[in-house]
């Protein structure tokens, strides 16, 4: 049972049957829930009524929001056994674009606003308690005017309450001697718009943190840290960002007997705090941070830009929190080792990778695109794996091979979600359904991030991704600016990639055939519509060897002579747009788009007799299906089996003459 | 459609290796020296007599612990010989498959494969299968595999590293 008092007005009690959802209890999921906790619960809370329906009304709702966060000092003096906590935010904001009459934060319920103060305005405090959090709302006597800006500063107290939300079962902090964690909506305020709270824009904000604790007590802060001193008997630590970020951004303390531990090979001092004593874990993570924040700093094309010092948190499984980034700082709970070590590191190599994808160079609306965060932090993890552990293999072959369970569960588990670049009147799916928010976030956008790198070739790609980095960060970028720095990059016109994959889910079919020369071969492409299309072609001639060559198809059909050494044996699109592009060989049952249909065709799929794709919800990227061939599954019933066999032979024996 | 032959493991003709000493007037088929290591190759299996004469070659596997399946691309002259039919040999499970057809005149297409993760054993001289003509009198036709359209793989869908050899039918002139 949900329970909900306005404390502000008549104080009325009432109470909502919630039923709990089934959630899904995949790792991804946990992602997904943690981080869109803060913002649900304000949208849960402000849709019950938590500051009470009379005081929200005379604010005109707005879909945008008015509130722009500058600057925020805080200081925090906590016991992290007991929760005892009090401490002081002086806010600096801005109306930003019309007038501001309100901000609102959500903390923990077991604290409470003791005074409120503004220069030159009357400050008045609604509160209510959604539990876990109690909402504050406060509003400005007189409004601040578009432009105009005031410093807030707020003392609250009182005993955490670490409370699970009766729902998802979340919680913001968790109290204790020996590992206790406090997110943003506990000890530090989750602010927001009473007015457009669903509003996820960036704003950009600066923040200080002084954090006190006592002094036997080990403690960090999200932030860089600038100074530690014992002060009586209290631990002082001084925390700063220093560049401007959302006001979502996470703020995390972290206290308790902490292990820290330096990682080896970073110039950044660059620690790893982890509930003591060290584990074998840790070790591992330590062996694997280096490399990937190297990686993770290659792809981004740029240096991450923490000067002063990075954190790294493992966290213990006790801690209700997956695992996240934020400014200098990136957590992972250690339960993601139960995946085994390879996926446990590349999960580690996804998280890092958020310091650039999401933080540093953040998405300007959570609301538009996951493409630029989810997505690249995803396609960052696959990339990491290959160059760490699957060199060797041959990378397209092995890229393709990871999103080909993404591209069966696009098509028939979630055929229906929207593109991953949303127009106004588009939603996400339902953060109630994390399988297909997840599917929509990571997968779909990483896969479409892989297809567009594919058809453009790394070089553009990459040079496009460290321009996007430099203009980009700490401003709150999207998709529209990315295609505008790939086509400025490239020199491509990219709007009908992004009117096929980007605004809209298409898969269209490109049926292929070839006539083969003594040197080369006359290869003809045929296309459902007539939109232009650009793919790598990879020819494969009679040695072995396989050439690459980029097309671009307009018209439904296009005819090109393929000049090569010897003959050629067969034809293709690469492999890695097989999620995006329906490519078949013009010969039915010619599954290796060699021109005929023989016993070579037959042999790729005889292994996997007895064989069933078994849909992960979108998470194949982390728990890989990876031997299904979708092309030997002839009936499409996501099993391959004599029936299947029996297709493919049906068609057997289409030759070409000698 | 001709030659099309798609079963599961059928009865095979596995007979001796070598033409009948004096059978001057039957169809004779006479295999390439055969390679060193693992290879595949042809070999008579038999032959017929009486109106067009039948000839029967066996394709021969050696030199593989382990296979999967073969995909085979047979050529012959088919102004010389005609095809009958391919049956895979009883060294195939009872879930094995087979398929067969003349594709393109003189050119068979040949699949025999175990399903699933199976394999059978083909280290010592193992026949796979049997290809069965009928040679026009006063032919001579060579039946070659096109090693580039040909492969053995094990049950990891590895090719195995044959070597593959054919031979020679000839017909007598005709009485």
């Amino acid at each position: 049972m949900r329970r909900l008092r306005v404390l502000s007005g008549a104080g009325a009690v009432l109470a909502l049957l919630v039923p709990a959802p089934s959630l899904a209890a995949h790792r991804l999921h946990r992602f997904v829930q943690d981080e869109q906790a803060p913002q649900l619960l304000v949208r849960d809370a402000m849709a019950a009524g938590a500051l009470g329906p009379r005081l929200t009304r005379p604010l005109a709702l707005r879909t945008t929001s008015a509130l722009d966060c500058v600057h925020a000092a805080h200081d925090v003096r906590l016991d992290p056994v007991t929760g005892a906590t009090t401490a002081e935010l002086a806010l600096e904001i801005r109306a930003n674009g019309s007038s501001l009459a309100a901000v609102a934060f959500t903390l923990d319920e077991g604290l409470s606003i003791d005074a409120v103060s503004a220069e030159a305005r009357a400050l008045s405090v609604t509160e209510g308690v959604f539990t876990p959090a109690r909402v504050v709302q406060i509003a400005l006597s007189p409004p601040l005017a578009p432009g105009e800006s005031t410093t807030i500063h707020v003392k609250y107290s009182g005993t955490l309450a670490c409370s699970a939300s009766p729902e998802s079962g979340a919680v913001g902090c968790t109290k204790g001697a020996d590992f206790s964690s406090f997110s943003h909506r506990s000890v530090f305020p989750f602010l927001f718009d009473p007015a457009a709270p669903d509003d996820a824009v960036l704003d950009g904000m600066t923040r200080e943190v002084v954090l006190r604790v006592p002094a036997n007590v080990d403690a960090v802060a999200t932030g860089e840290r600038v100074a530690e001193s014992i002060e009586g008997d209290q631990r002082v630590s001084r925390w700063t960002i220093a560049h401007p970020l959302s006001r979502a951004l996470g703020m995390y303390i972290f206290a308790g007997k902490l292990g820290r531990a330096e990682v080896p090979g970073r110039s950044v001092p660059t620690t790893l705090v982890y509930p003591a004593p060290k584990e074998a874990v840790d070790e591992r993570l330590l062996a694997w941070s280096a490399p990937v924040l190297d990686f993770v700093e290659k792809f981004g094309g740029a240096r991450l830009p923490f000067e002063r010092s990075m954190t790294l948190v493992r966290l213990p499984s006790e801690v209700p929190e997956p695992g996240t980034a934020t400014y200098g700082m990136t957590l992972l709970s250690e339960s993601y080792a139960r995946a085994g070590d390879l996926m446990h590191e590349e999960t580690w190599a996804h998280e890092n990778a958020h310091l650039f994808w999401g933080i540093v160079v953040p998405e300007r609306s959570s609301s538009e695109s996951r493409l630029m965060s989810e997505g690249l932090a995803t396609l960052a993890g696959i990339d990491y794996t290959y160059a760490h552990h699957f060199a060797g293999e041959e990378r397209d072959r092995y890229l393709a091979r990871r999103f080909v369970p993404i591209g069966i569960d696009l098509r028939t588990q979630a055929p229906d979600i929207p593109p991953v670049w949303l127009a106004s009147h588009q939603s996400p799916p339902d953060a109630a359904s994390p399988a297909l928010y997840t599917t929509w976030a990571y997968a779909k956008t990483a896969a479409t991030l892989d297809h567009l790198r594919a058809t453009l070739g790394d070089e553009a790609f990459d040079r496009a991704l460290a321009t996007y980095v430099t203009e980009c960060r700490y401003v709150g970028c999207g998709p529209g600016e990315f295609k505008e720095i790939l086509e400025r990059t490239s020199g491509e016109d990219l709007g009908p990639f992004f009117q096929r994959w980007m605004t809209s889910t298409t898969r269209p079919r490109v049926t292929l055939s070839f006539e083969p020369e003594q040197t080369g071969a006359d290869v003809t492409l045929a296309k459902s519509d007539a939109l232009p299309l650009s793919l790598q072609l990879f020819i494969t001639l009679e040695d072995g060897q396989v050439v690459r060559r980029r097309v671009d198809l307009k018209d439904e059909a296009t005819t090109l002579h393929v000049d090569a050494p010897q003959g050629v044996r067969s034809v293709t699109t690469s492999p890695r747009h097989e999620v995006m592009i329906d490519a078949r060989s013009a010969v039915e049952g010619d599954l290796d788009f060699d021109g005929e249909t023989d016993g070579f065709d037959l042999l790729r799929c005889s292994r996997l007799v007895g064989t069933s794709y078994r849909s992960q919800n979108g998470l194949g990227l982390w728990s890989i299906s990876e031997s299904f061939d979708p092309r030997c599954d002839v009936d499409g019933d996501l099993q391959i089996d004599d029936e299947d066999l029996m297709g493919i032979a049906y068609r057997f024996g289409k030759l070409r003459p000698l | 459609v001709k030659g099309l032959a798609m079963a599961l493991l059928l009865a095979a003709c596995t007979g001796g290796g070598e033409p009948r000493p004096g059978a001057a007037d039957q169809s004779v088929f006479t295999p390439a020296p055969p390679p060193d290591g693992a290879a595949v190759v042809l070999r008579a299996a038999g032959h017929g007599g009486g109106e067009g004469e039948r000839v029967q070659i066996d394709v021969v596997l050696s030199g593989a612990p382990e296979l999967h399946g073969a995909a085979l691309r047979v050529t012959f002259d088919p102004a010389a010989l005609a095809f009958v039919s391919a049956e895979a040999s009883p060294a195939w499970s009872r879930k094995s498959m087979s398929v067969t057809k003349e594709g393109a005149p003189g050119q068979l297409a040949i699949a025999w494969f175990e399903k699933g993760e199976r394999a059978i054993t083909a280290a010592d001289e193992t026949v796979l299968g049997t290809l069965v003509f009928e040679a026009r009198p006063g032919k001579t036709s060579e039946v070659a595999f096109r090693p580039e359209r040909s492969t053995v793989v094990d049950r990891h869908g590895k090719a195995i590293d044959v070597r593959w050899r054919g031979g020679t039918v000839r017909a007598p002139a005709p009485r």
